[in-house]
């Protein structure tokens, strides 16, 4: 079987199978940690917004 | 900059912020080459064919799977002995990353070992060491998610994690202790790598590029662990500062 241009073979499926898993694996891991930090922003952000500081904002600058 | 400079994790926080657009370039380079490598100038196998080229994920995911154990393993004692207040933040960002390295590890090994073993899957020792990995990975993951008070959950964590380290020297000399199906080791060993330079430069280039991968994730993960780990501890003030405000107003409403 033909791969752009490059001959895999007759276990050409298997090989196509282990590397698009892998970059699929790899790729959902990457958007759940961005998603994850995308929603602690946002909820950070609310949270400011409604007055609520970390406690070492509030205390006097050393 | 000590390792005890960066307990604090601000100065983390802002050591990840320098380091991790280069850790992106420099993991785009590795995989870029490794990839490069594996198809266009590591040649086939004089007996597995063109299946060789699997072993260019198939190896450093389960490596990785291996390395990213023995970092959580090093975290759980970080926690337990010096309550470092970055080891079990450090411990649970790793744990779906090396899951994850786990998963593809089993599977790609599956997918390869069709074509040359004829059969996706066999009961022997390196196989079921690296499954029961996994299932440890999935097991600290419920585990940090039962326990709702990240302390504790970190103190448990350490434990079992530290149970779950027994495994990692059995799946290395599984090969050897066991007959198996899965070849003995030929890069790690006492008289050097049983395999050609040109297929072994490729898998290191891919280890490398996974190596990178892994540091990636990881400190983004541990990013986001410490700004829940905020958010937590600024809702509880919130809570904890409610009713206080309550009663000074009830008390106000009464004179």
């Amino acid at each position: 079987m033909e791969l752009l241009g490059f001959d895999l073979g007759r276990h050409a499926g298997y090989i196509i199978a282990a590397y698009s898993v892998s970059a699929f694996v790899i790729l959902m891991l990457l958007w759940w940690i961005k998603a994850d930090k995308k929603q602690l922003d946002n909820e950070l952000e609310q949270l400011e917004k409604a007055g609520i500081k970390r406690r070492s904002a509030n205390a006097p600058r050393r | 900059m000590t390792l005890f400079d960066l307990a604090n994790p601000t100065r983390f926080l802002s050591l990840v912020q320098r380091v991790l657009p280069w850790l992106v370039g420099a993991t785009l380079i590795a995989f870029a080459l490794g990839l490069y490598m594996a198809f266009f100038t590591a040649p086939q196998d004089y007996q597995m064919g063109n299946t060789v080229r699997i072993m260019y994920v198939h190896v450093p995911a389960a490596w990785l799977a291996m390395f990213c154990y023995s970092m959580m393993a090093a975290s759980s004692i970080g926690t337990l002995v010096w309550k470092h207040p970055l080891a079990d933040v450090s411990a649970k960002a790793a744990a779906p990353i090396g899951a994850a390295f786990a998963f593809l590890a089993l599977f790609t090994g599956s997918v390869w070992g069709k074509p040359m073993w004829g059969t996706w899957w066999e009961w022997d020792a390196r196989l079921t060491s690296v499954l029961i990995l996994f299932i440890m990975y999935l097991g600290i993951i419920a585990l940090w998610q039962t326990v709702e008070d990240p302390i504790k959950a970190g103190k448990a964590n350490a434990v079992l994690t530290l149970v779950g380290a027994i495994n990692l020297p059995i799946i290395k000399f599984s090969v050897d202790w066991w007959n198996t199906l899965h070849q003995p080791a030929s890069v790690f060993k006492a008289d050097g790598p049983a395999i050609t330079t040109s297929i072994l430069v490729p898998l290191l280039m891919m280890a490398l590029a996974y190596t990178l991968l892994l540091m990636t994730l990881h400190f983004m993960a541990m990013r986001n662990e410490i700004y829940r780990r905020r958010i937590r501890a600024m809702r509880m003030r919130s809570a904890s500062a409610a009713p206080a405000v309550n009663k000074l107003a009830g008390v106000q409403e009464a004179n």
